[in-house]
């Protein structure tokens, strides 16, 4: 506990953490009342300074409402000159592109808005990010940094109302996206391709980087892997690649983060050896152009949250040590969090944020006490299990979070650690020689040649690795759903078994080992009473009819039987699991031309003309019709008793319809306008 | 001092960092919220010249104007005006014109056959209205050709074309027989089929035939035969005023003639669970969904015990059942 108290920045981090936590959960509030209170406190602290406890209270204080109020700065009900604020929903935009990614009609694109308004005449200055839809246009057509000119109109993101569906709006609006727009073909035009951003100007050089790739390596895996890990770029990686990579626990390796940065600086520091440092203007000058080459890769690399908290570790990590400070690893992973979060708060609630902190603390704070354990003396032999023993450390802290987002458990994490990490070194150092080789010597010279063959089949070699370690049984634990509760009971219990270690305090551990214990009883208690629930749920899809009914454990989807269920699996995948029900148990539900009987309740589901020919001797609980049965609606509710009329997904809500089912006086419910029904019976 | 409180306390040195940094961090918001705009010059509007030219782009003014009127682009309706064809009509005779001239001047097929059907059967226009006796002639095909039209002076006086019939009595052939009946004969055909009707009679809807009914004042062949063949496919009428579902029955000859029927035989069921899908499509009664859903439900729920039975079917209102119930039945 020492080294946390030499942290006074630790303190202040994790109130900035909990202010942003609560700022973001409360919402929308009185910015000028935020503003008036840490005015208040900051004068107040002033006049504190000579009462050491008093102050820093104050100060923490400080720091926690920071947090709150660098979330609701960000929030776009405050933002004066935020597009949304300037003008109608239908209006001119000027917009530059960010990224574009190819779909099967257009481009979709993350832009910049930087004028908006009602008339080309006039046009207001402004700022705010939007994701555009561009139909009509190939993403090879547009670049990074385009400037495109488009009338249309923007809309709030909407969010996918089935139950526990990726919460795609906030993942958007956790990275400054609250609008979206869609513009057809002749409702933009593209201005000018020129910039003068560097950021952008430093995407344009990767696309040159990744065509280069392109012209050295044969197949498409190896060109996704190669584009994924010198650049940053995962538009190339095929979803088997990318399914080979996350079960067997080497998905890190894709995305550039601190691995990358740290294998980048050891090259540089290399290259750079032969330098001259004995005076301070050369020490200034080999420190600026360290620093300057790794940002430079960050910005070439998409400038994620896992790149920017390596690169600003190593920034403060040299900076240090030019003025001759030696900071530990913890106090730069504290410092970079902290300046991080206040650059931008929201970084918090980014994945990839999360996962670069939680593993480099584990690698920090676990790996140097696991190493210890085993001593080898063999040098082969104990070089592997440091890495082992860091691919451990890192998938402690990890793996929770990884199953809570993504349902899956790589069993072989360490196994891909010995193999891939040290790789990842070598593609590295051969990307890096290939571009080097093709701008000195040229693309046709022969040591170009031979270096891209060479990547090639070191490229091979590292994917045949994955995939063969993929076919492993066991390799990975799939379909599994880690409540919120149980996520924070399993990192409180890692902490309290880490500080009992650390402290060697055995009531820490004990007090783990009960967490973990309440933790299971938990899981075990949501697990029965899951498999307890019967009901049914009517899914809100746009183009397609699905209700699941979850029946004591078990599950049957009712669908048209040309649907292809693998097109719904992003609507219904989290609630299956969430249900427990991991594959579809053969229910035998008693049903005759779409009747369907279940526990003394009828429903009548996507009803057919042979519907009509039945008769059924009770009332119908539910009615579910698609817009292939909408027709039907009269003469059913003429025919039939109906409780309640559910209309799924493919049915808009119009005032025509509307008026039809009131004839009937009966509830009903759109799907489409209020979200997913859920029918317990 | 508490152990909680040790955790929370900082020195002097830390206390001014963490304050420092602190206060750089507000006035970074600060100046971000204040200065950056001004700067920036952001809520202020400018032209799409301005901004172009403060960009360094150019370009040309026809995609200017392009980009301009995005927003008329849009909401323009993409309704396709409907622009009528312009002929070059000269002056022309409608009882001397040709089928090619006529297309040359706008004229449709069907009414360019009706008109030279009309001219062939001895019709004469003598003057331009009577382009108006061409039933299929539209109003503003009508309106286009009248002021180019000129009626020959010949044809203003003419009268009907009459076919001269072969007169037997005048025929040297005949010459010394008895002609008075052939007389007779040939005015046959100048005579009246009203003068063949029968007031008085009284006919059995359910058996007369076609010689019979052209009795009746106001039913010639056509209707003649067509009350016969909606007998044979009903199975039979069941009262007078069935015949009013024939195409085009007048009602005023409807009238003129009910009290000249009755009906005395009773209609012929057909068993509604034999008949097979042609047969029962046949029907006058009987279109191609009802007779699908009766057989439907015949199928899947076995043989109709009772007539009432074909509602189940829950598409055959009660309209409907009235009038196939007396034409059908269960055996």
């Amino acid at each position: 506990m020492e080294e946390f108290r030499n942290i006074p920045l630790l303190k202040i981090t994790l109130a900035l953490i909990l202010g942003i936590i609560l700022g973001n959960s409360l919402g929308d509030q009185s910015f000028l009342a935020q503003i008036g209170v840490i005015g208040i406190i900051f004068a107040v602290s002033v006049f504190c300074f000579s009462n050491y406890y008093l102050h820093s209270v104050l100060l923490i204080g400080l720091a926690f409402l920071i947090g709150i109020f660098s979330v609701s700065y960000r929030n776009i009900e405050n933002q004066k000159f935020h597009f949304s604020k300037l003008s109608n929903s239908h209006s001119y935009l000027i917009f530059e592109i960010v990224s574009k990614t190819q779909k099967t009609s257009g481009t979709r694109a993350q832009a910049t808005v930087t004028h908006i308004g009602n008339h080309p005449d006039s046009l207001y200055n402004c700022y705010g990010n939007m994701m555009i839809y561009l139909k009509g246009i190939s993403s090879d057509s547009l670049e990074i940094g385009s400037t495109l000119m488009g009338y249309g109109k923007h809309e709030e993101q909407t969010q996918n109302t089935n139950p526990h569906v990726f919460n795609y709006k906030r993942y958007l609006n956790h990275r400054g996206i609250f609008h979206r727009c869609f513009l057809n073909t002749g409702q933009y035009h593209i201005i000018t391709h020129k910039t003068e951003n560097l950021i952008v100007k430093a995407s344009r050089i990767g696309s040159r980087f990744q065509k280069i790739f392109a012209s050295h390596l044969n197949t498409d895996n190896n060109k996704a892997v190669a584009t994924a890990m010198i650049l940053g770029q995962r538009n190339l990686i095929s979803n088997d690649l990318y399914d080979a990579f996350t079960d067997t626990g080497a998905v890190h390796v894709l995305a550039v983060s601190g691995l990358h940065v740290g294998i980048l600086s050891k090259i540089l520091l290399m290259l750079m050896s032969c330098m001259p440092k004995s005076k301070v203007g050369l020490r200034i000058l080999h420190w600026a152009l360290l620093i300057t080459a790794l940002w430079f890769f960050a910005l070439l690399t998409g400038a994620a949250p896992a790149v920017i908290r390596a690169t600003t570790m190593a920034t403060l990590y040299f900076s240090g040590k030019l003025i001759y400070r030696n900071g530990t690893g913890l106090i730069v992973l504290i410092t970079s969090a902290f300046l991080m979060l206040l650059y931008n708060p929201l970084y918090l609630f980014q994945a990839g944020f999360q996962f670069s902190f939680l593993a480099l603390f584990g690698i920090l704070y676990i790996n140097p006490w696991l190493v210890k354990k085993l001593v080898i003396k063999n040098k082969f032999l104990n070089a592997i299990w440091q890495l082992i023993a860091l691919a451990c450390s890192a998938q402690l802290l990890v793996s929770p979070l990884a199953t809570f987002y993504f349902h899956k458990l790589p069993l072989l994490f360490w196994l891909s650690g010995i193999i891939v990490v040290p790789m990842a070194g070598i593609i590295l150092w051969n990307g890096l020689s290939l571009l080097l080789s093709h701008f000195t010597l040229g693309a046709d010279n022969i040591v170009t040649t031979i270096t891209g063959q060479c990547f090639d089949g070191i490229l091979s070699f590292f994917n045949l690795i994955v995939f063969q370690i993929q076919k492993i049984p066991y390799c990975s634990a799939d379909n599994l759903w880690v409540s919120n509760n149980s996520l924070l009971l399993i990192y409180l219990a890692i902490a309290l078994a880490g500080l009992g270690i650390r402290l060697k305090n055995s009531k820490l551990i004990i007090a783990a080992t009960m967490v973990i214990f309440l933790q299971s009883l938990l899981h075990l208690h949501e697990n029965t009473s899951m498999r307890k629930v019967k009901k049914l749920v009517i899914y809100d899809i746009y183009d397609n009819s699905l209700v699941d009914v979850f029946y004591q454990g078990g599950l049957s989807p009712i669908m048209p039987s040309e649907t292809d269920e693998n097109k719904l699996q992003y609507n219904c995948l989290n609630n299956r699991l969430y249900n427990r029900v991991t594959a579809k148990a053969d229910i035998e539900l008693e049903h005759k031309s779409n009747f369907y009987q279940i526990d003394n309740q009828l429903f009548l589901i996507h009803p057919t003309d042979e519907s009509l020919l039945f008769q059924p001797t009770a009332d119908i609980n539910l009615l579910v019709l698609s817009k292939n049965s909408i027709s039907k609606l009269d003469i059913i509710l003429k025919s039939y008793k109906v409780k309640k009329l559910i209309l799924d997904g493919t049915v808009k809500q119009n005032e025509k319809l509307i008026k039809r089912i009131d004839n009937y006086k009966i509830p009903y419910h759109f799907t489409s306008s209020s979200g997913a029904y859920e029918h317990i019976l | 001092m508490s152990k909680l409180s040790e955790q929370i306390i900082f020195n002097k040195k830390q206390r001014l960092g963490i304050s420092l940094t602190l206060i750089i961090t507000l006035s970074v918001y600060g100046y971000n919220y204040i200065a950056v705009p001004k700067i920036n010059q952001l809520g202020n509007h400018e032209s799409l010249e301005s901004i172009l030219e403060k960009r360094n782009v150019t370009i040309s003014e026809d995609k200017v104007e392009s980009i301009k009127s995005m927003k008329s682009t849009q909401y323009k309706k993409s309704k396709k005006e409907y622009k009528p064809k312009k002929f070059d009509v000269n002056l022309f005779d409608p009882n001397t014109i040709d089928s090619s001239t006529m297309v040359k001047y706008g004229l449709p097929p069907w009414t360019i056959k009706t008109l030279l059907k009309y001219r062939s059967k001895g019709g004469t226009f003598k003057k331009c209205d009577d382009l108006k006796k061409i039933f299929n002639l539209g109003e503003a095909d009508y309106n286009r050709l009248l002021p180019h039209c000129n009626v020959a002076a010949k044809y203003k006086t003419a009268g009907i074309k009459k076919k001269r019939k072969k007169s037997f009595v005048n025929n040297k052939e005949t010459q010394g027989r008895d002609t008075t009946k052939l007389k007779n004969n040939t005015n046959k055909e100048f005579k009246s089929y009203a003068a063949d009707k029968n007031p008085a009679i009284r006919l059995d809807l359910s058996t007369a035939d076609t010689t019979q009914l052209m009795l009746l004042k106001g039913i010639g062949t056509f209707y003649a035969n067509k009350i016969v063949e909606h007998r044979e496919l009903l199975g039979g009428y069941r009262s007078i005023d069935q015949l009013l579902e024939l195409w085009n029955f007048d009602t005023i000859v409807y009238n003129e003639i009910k009290e000249n029927l009755y009906i005395t035989a009773p209609v012929r069921k057909t068993n509604i669970n034999t008949v097979e899908f042609k047969q029962l499509l046949r029907h006058p009664y009987v279109d191609f969904n009802t007779a699908k859903i009766i057989l439907h439900y015949r199928k899947h729920h076995g043989p109709y015990k009772k007539i009432e039975d074909i509602k189940l079917t829950r598409l055959i209102s009660d309209s409907l059942f009235l009038t196939l119930e007396p034409y059908f039945d269960v055996k």
